[in-house]
Formats: C-alpha cells, structure tokens, sequence
C-alpha cells in the first residue's frame, strides 16, 4: 500500500480507509450522463486511489492535511446524485465519503431552525422532520439520493421552491473545513452585514473553497393543506405568461410548472396539439391556498386555459422520481439523453427556449443522429424563470455517442448564453459545463474566481477541475 | 489493486444452471422473471445505469454509511465480475451478503411500470451469492447456515422436531420461525385450531435461506424433502407460520423441482378472512403500529390481514410513516450476521413507531419479529397476541400438543 494510503489508516484508522477495488467502483461516477454510460459500459470514468469515511470536521481536516502533504486532490462525496461530473474523482485523488456526518440534530423549535451534517440524505431528512411536524421544503428530485452537503455545494433547488426558496434561501448557518485545516464555523443568524455573506461563498462552490461538514437549515412547519391544479393553455408562451404574472402578482405557490407541447403529452396523455401543461401545487393555510386556487384559475382562464382537474399534478407528483424514458435513451447503445437546466429574465425566456431547441436539433442533425428536444419551466421569479431542455437522441453509431453529445451541449450553451441565459441553474457546473462557464462569465469573472482558489486552496487539492478547469 | 483488473481464477459461472437435467436455465423463470446470463446482464445495466432513486429505501447504506451497498452500484459490481473486471474482493463479499433484500428498492424503481418490466435486485444478489458460494467465499456465517442444514436437517440447528400432526389444513412451521419465534408458532396453532386446523408439520428448511444464501443445488434438496413430507400428509391446505416461507414456496419451489400439490399461503392471510368466527378479545385498546413484513406486503401483496386481526382484537392502528408495500426492513434475514448496523435499522423503525405514539409495535414474520424485539416501544408477534386474545385466555392453545418443543 502506499504511503498515502497507511497515513490516512494511521490518522483515522483501519476501518475509514478503503482501497477495495469494489468501493473504488461503487465511488467511482455520479449521476451525470456519460459517467453513468461509462460505469454501464464497465469503464471507469474516474479513478480515485483511495476512499476515506471521515466522522466529523476533525477527521476532514487531517484527511486534507495528509493530501496536502502528499499533493493529492481530494474530492467530498455525499450521495453521488450530481448531474454535471462534481464528484468524478480525478486519477489517483482522494474521495472522501461525507455519509459518515450523519447526526440530525434537535430542531430549535423557538427559532426553527436544525443542525444537520452534510451527508445526512434528503428524505431521511425530511422523514426525521415530518415526523415532528417540519419540513425544509426543499424537494429536489435528488431527494431520495442527494445529501445536504452535495445540495449546498450546487446550489441546487427543489421544486416546491416558489414558496420555499432554493438551498441558498434554507441554509442559515454552515461548518466549512478550509484547505489548510482550519474549520471555519459560521453560525445561524437570520442577516448579517459583516461584509460579504461568507455562508453565500461557500454554497455553489463545488468542493473547491472548503469542504461543507454541517449545516444549519431552516425548516417550517408542514402545510395544512395542500392542493392541485393543471391546466391546458394553448401555446407554451402562453403558460409561461400565466406563470410570470401569477409570480409577479406576488402570489406564491409553492409547485408551478409549465410543460411545452411535446412534454406536456408525456406527462399528462390526452392532451393535445400545441397545448402546454400549466401545472401548480398550493400548500399552507387552508385560506390561503383556497385564494391561491382561485387566483391561479383566473389567470390560467386569462390565457384560454382549460382546466383538467388535479389528476396530471397528481401523476406528476406520483412519478416525479421516476425517469425511465431518459435512462432507456440514455442506456440505448448509441442513446444520449440530457436534461439541461438554464434560466433567463422572463423577457428573454420564450427565445431562449426556441434558440436553445432549434440549435440542439441542428447539432444532432448535423451529426448524422435523431432526436427530439422538449422542455419546461419548473422554478419561477418575479424577473425570470428557468428551462428544463430535456434532450432524447440517437447518434449516428455508438461511436459517435461522446461527439455528438458533446456538440448538443456546445449548441446548447452556446445557444442560451447568446440568448442572455445563464447555463445552470441548479446542477451546478461541475466538470461537464466547466468548459462553458467562461463564456457565460467572461475573463474577468474567471480571473475573480481563479483568484479566490489560489488564496484558499494554493496547493489547488479542492476538487481541482470542477466548476473551472479541466474538461474531463 | 485496480479495479480494472481481471477476475482471478475463480470460475464465474452466472446462472449456469444446466446441471439440472431437463431444466435447463430456468429456475428463476417466472415470477423472478430472469431466464438466462443476458437476461441478468441487461438488468444489471440498467439497474447499474441508473441514478439511485431507491437510495433512501436501502437501509443498509445509511447504517453502514457506505455507497458500496447502494442498489445500482452493487449492481455495477456485481455486473463488473460478471465481465471480468472486478474480482471477488472482501468489499464486494460485504456488498452480496450484506444486502438486505427487501424488495423495496423494486418496489421504488424509476423503471416502475416499464412494459419489459424492471430490475429486482433480490435476482442479481441471489445469483451473485451463488457464484461466491460456488466459489466457497461466501462468509462464514452463511456457511455456518450450511453446514447447520447439512449436519441436522436445520438450518439453525433446532433440536428435535414435533411430530407431525396429520389434519386437512396443516400449519408449516420452518426454520425461522422454529428457531427465533417459538411463541408465534403456538399462537397461531392455538387460533388455527379454533378455526378446525389441527394439523402440524415442523421443517429444518424448506429451503428459503439456503436458497436466499445462494445455495441452489441444497435448497433444491430441501425444498425436495420437505415436498415429499408434505405429501405423506396429504392437506388441502398448508398454512406457514413465516410470510416467507409460503412467498418462498409458491414462486421457487416450482421451479426447483419441488412439487407442489397443495395450496399454500400465510396464515396470517388464512386467518384474517375468518377473523369474524374468532372470540378474539385484546389487551388494552392502546394505539399500536403494524410492520408490514416486506415480503407479506410487496411480494404476496397484503396489506390488510395483519391490520383485520388487529382490528380483531379490538385494537386501534396507528400507521407508520412508511407503511405497507413502503415499509421499510427491520434488519436482516436469515439470522444473518451483517453486523451491529442492523441494530440501527431496527432502531429507526421503533423511532418511527415512537414518533406516532404507538404504544406497541406488531408484527408477523419471525426475522421482523427477532430484528425488532428489544428498546421502545415493544415489539409483539401477531400470533402471539391472537393466541392471547382467545377467550382471553393468554396462551391458550387448544388441541395442541407440546411434544418436543
């Protein structure tokens, strides 16, 4: 074994440590697309040397210490439920297994407020929390597999979030541990004007500031009542103008999506030709949600929608975790499929959705492949909202898989920028969109986070490669 | 060591089950599904390919705070030995016989309703399980299974079985229950006999945790005997006192050559249609919890018998936060020794029970029964509670004889 290798057995023992060649796989990819064909296809998509399962702040620190020493990168791993390549360990890293930091604390009841660790899995999470009456409201489709800390390192968002906010909205306090060891504990506080937000550096950071061990969220209590609507509204556009006016009519339920045509017939059979699918989940007070309802059905009628009952809010809700279309495409021999999430400001959006279908279309023709690209809105703002582009494609051969997806992708982001689109909206970057990220944040923006890594991670250990960086 | 690296020497021969003249590969034909090595290579890719949305269902991760027993990348191990690029390493060891095998994760699958249908772990782990048996690396104690079956006809060693009780209606009771849930048996004889079944037959095994261990060839043998002595009875009807076992009998016995003349199901189900002719009176009406055993409530599809009898008795049900076809497992089967982290499973399921103000926790299997005894609130056996609630007489057992237990 190597030297590395017995240092970590000897700062945190025998059974934290594992090269079994059988945990070197099961870490070895996440969820995103072309990892998950690799580890179909038996190939390793990245190739860590060791994984270690730290207990708490104390055991990440050394563990950092010893990779320090002996110059090798490490990267935090929560549940493996990350899109876009964060977690796909570089050759010969170590991946450092956060399942360990698993306590929920008693939930502050006065304050509202719960210590959770970063490995600590979104449904049992929430499962702890109904069973006292609370919930976080951040409902991703990740629940059942992402883990807080993964969450908080993609900035990512959950779909009741009109109502409760994103990761960012529901972190109160965070316990980082710095490249250099240090634990840098910033506690719950409701705002702070100390400077710049140090929690808000840390939550989209990907592993590459500091490694998240704990969190303090805010939680509330669980809704009395919850109801939901859907709706055929003729055009996308439409539904997406039902959407930005419900938003900025300051009404805030907590579900609301908009499928287009094509999706739409996918998640609700029997609707039909261009119609979209207007969908929305109301939850609190037995008051408020029935005012919500109302509000949202004089709105949808504004746009000549046709009200189709709870019935395909509730299938949606029934189904939400379930994606056997994309994985079929995805594990078909020459199959690629992708959902890429994107926002803009409303007065951007309707183009960005046909700029961003029309150039990944032509991407896939212009590689021989087939395929169809639909989309929909499921997080909305007073100012904008974002896309779901949800791609399915066959490419010319097996071969051609890597190529042709990777010029979907190049379209695409291409595409949304030029359309005043921001490239993720909740995946995060990771390795996948890292080589798109300077487009959409120039020089200067690459130049401030360059700046930041060096001063926090100068023998650059952190997750080197996501969010900027090689293209793996 | 690389994971990349080639399987060593040891014969990796993957449902090769052509030993069996004039069965060919079929023994995980229907319901298991599964016919042939591509079969099983399909569904380990897809299931590999997947991004874990059973996550949360599979307990054994989140006890033992290791993704190396995560359904899809167990499946991504199992089809990397499967292809010769993973070998037969101590962690993949761990990952095989330390599943659970609840069935929930299928129950949860993103494949769910899948016309071509959808991959079930428990059928990859059990051929899994095979190949390292075969191998001779399954751990000692599912060897110590074995070699207990081998030496005294039981798989865990119960000394001298009651002599069988012929009747038209027989109450089965196997290894399990024999071993961990004595008082169950008697209770569910003492109802059962009010009921007009009197017969009785004991089992050392009718296969199921050799089977579940991945021993075939000796669960086909016992299913085989114990085929045999049901047959010398001649029932109507076989009642088991285990969910389990009737599961176990009705979808593998068939095919692994064990006839199967008579109609088997749980007694808890048999019981629970007649439950009105029953004089049944309960303890104090306190709100109680039912867990549903996995295999009563996803694979045989009741959910209602154990909340009928209960109802029965006149006590009020206080439901679990997951309950029915979503129950969660309360721990190990086939008094596996996965570990001290079974014991937080079980933990958590008395948390749940605790947070709804269940002042009891019921159940009716012997593994759930075992797994859950101990810690707050109690555990009881729905047997044991029925046997008590005849006339009110606890432990009353009717026409029973109590010769060697």
């Amino acid at each position: 074994m190597s030297e590395l290798h017995d240092a970590l057995i000897g700062a945190l023992g025998a059974h934290a440590v594992s090269v079994d060649p059988a945990d070197l796989l099961a870490w070895s990819h996440d969820a995103s697309p072309m990892a998950l064909r690799s580890a179909i296809s038996g190939e390793a998509w990245a190739r860590a040397s060791v994984i270690v399962h730290p207990t708490n702040a104390d055991d990440v620190a050394r563990i950092l210490g010893l990779a320090r020493r002996h110059e090798t990168p490490v990267v935090a791993f929560g549940g493996g439920s990350g899109v876009v390549g964060g977690a796909l360990a570089p050759p010969g890293a170590i991946i450092c297994s956060m399942l360990r930091l698993d306590h929920i604390g008693e939930t502050d009841e006065v304050s509202r407020l719960v210590d959770v660790g970063a490995g600590v899995n979104g449904a049992r999470l929430e499962s702890h929390l109904a069973q006292r009456g609370w919930t976080t409201g951040h409902l991703p489709q990740s629940l059942r597999s992402g883990t807080v800390g993964g969450w908080i390192a993609h900035r990512a968002i959950g779909s009741a979030s009109t109502r409760y906010g994103g990761i960012e909205d529901i972190v109160a306090g965070l316990q980082v541990v710095l490249a250099d060891g240090e634990i840098l504990d910033l506690p719950a506080v409701p705002r702070t004007s100390t400077g710049p937000d140090l929690r808000r550096l840390f939550i989209g950071g990907e592993g590459r500031l500091g490694i998240v061990t704990r969190a303090t969220l805010r939680v509330r209590a669980r809704p009395e009542t919850t109801a939901w609507q859907s709706f055929a509204i003729p055009k996308f556009a439409g539904g997406l103008e039902v959407v930005r006016r419900l938003i900025q009519a300051d009404l805030r339920p907590a579900v609301v999506r908009c499928y287009d045509a094509i999706e739409a017939q996918h998640v609700a059979p029997g609707i039909s030709g261009e119609a979209s699918l207007l969908i929305v989940g109301s939850e609190g007070p037995t008051a408020e949600v029935r005012r919500l309802r109302l509000e949202v059905s004089r709105h949808a009628r504004h746009f000549d929608g046709q009200d189709m009952g709870p019935k395909p809010a509730r299938r949606w809700l029934e189904r939400r975790f379930d994606t056997p279309g994309l994985l079929s495409s995805l594990q078909a021999p020459a199959g690629i499929a992708d959902a890429l999430e994107v926002a803009s400001r409303w007065r951007d959006l309707p183009r960005l959705y046909a700029d961003m279908q029309e150039a990944m279309m032509a991407a896939i023709r212009a590689e021989a492949g087939r395929g169809q690209v639909y989309g929909h809105l499921s997080h909305a703002y007073p100012d904008g909202g974002n896309l779901y582009m949800i791609v399915r494609a066959t490419a010319a051969s097996s071969d051609a898989v890597t190529t042709t997806y990777r010029a979907i992708l190049d379209a695409a982001f291409r595409a949304c920028i030029s359309a005043g689109g921001t490239i993720s909206h909740h995946h995060g970057i990771g390795r996948l969109k890292a080589p798109w990220l300077p487009e959409e944040i120039g020089p200067t923006g690459l130049k401030v986070l360059g700046t930041l890594f060096h001063a926090m991670d100068p023998e650059s250990i952190l997750n080197p490669g996501s969010l900027v960086g090689h293209d793996i | 060591m690389p994971w990349t690296q080639r399987a060593s020497s040891i014969q990796v021969r993957w449902l090769d089950m052509t030993s069996e003249p004039g069965r060919g590969a079929g023994w995980l034909e229907d319901p298991l599904r599964l016919r042939n090595k591509d079969d099983l290579r399909n569904d380990l890719q897809r299931c590999a390919g997947c991004h874990d949305q059973c996550l949360a269902m599979t307990p054994e991760v989140f006890a033992t705070a290791s993704l190396r027993h995560a359904t899809s990348r167990r499946s991504l191990q199992i089809l990397a030995v499967m292809n010769g690029s993973l070998d037969l390493s101590d962690g993949f060891i761990d990952a095989v016989y330390g599943a659970l095998g609840s069935g929930l994760q299928h129950e949860v699958c993103v494949h769910r309703g899948d016309p071509a249908g959808w991959p079930d772990e428990r059928t990859a782990i059990r051929a899994a399980r095979r190949e390292l048996a075969v191998a001779g690396r399954a751990p000692d104690w599912a060897q110590g299974r074995l070699a207990a079956w081998s030496a005294t006809g039981d798989v865990y060693r119960v000394g001298e079985q009651e002599a069988p009780r012929v009747g038209s209606i027989v109450v089965l009771a196997d290894a399990a229950e024999r071993a961990l849930a004595q008082e169950s048996i008697d209770g569910w004889r003492t109802v059962a006999a009010e009921l007009g079944a009197t017969g009785f037959l004991g089992s050392g095994s009718s296969g199921l945790e050799l089977f579940d261990l991945g021993f075939i060839d000796e669960a086909r043998t016992a299913a085989r005997d114990l085929a045999a002595r049901i047959e010398t009875l001649r029932p109507r009807f076989i009642l088991t006192v285990a969910p389990e076992s009737a599961a176990f009998i009705q979808s593998a016995w068939p095919t692994l050559g064990a006839t199967k003349r008579t109609r088997i199901q749980p007694i808890v189900a048999w019981v629970a249609r007649r439950a009105a002719r029953l004089p049944l009176r309960g303890p104090a009406p306190e709100p109680v919890a039912f867990h549903d055993p996995g295999v009563l409530a996803r694979d045989l599809r009741d959910t209602r018998s154990g909340r009928t009898l209960l109802r029965a008795l006149g006590l009020r049900i206080v439901e679990l936060p997951d309950h029915g076809r979503l129950a969660p497992p309360s721990g190990s089967i086939h008094g596996g020794d996965a570990g001290p982290w079974v014991q937080r499973i079980a933990e958590e399921r008395r948390q749940a029970a605790r947070s709804i103000g269940a002042k009891l926790l019921v159940t009716a299997s012997p593994f759930d029964q075992r797994n859950l005894m101990g810690g707050s609130p109690p555990m009881a056996d729905l047997g044991v509670l029925l046997g008590q609630g005849i006339d009110g007489r606890p432990g009353s057992r009717r026409g029973m004889s109590s010769a060697g237990r």
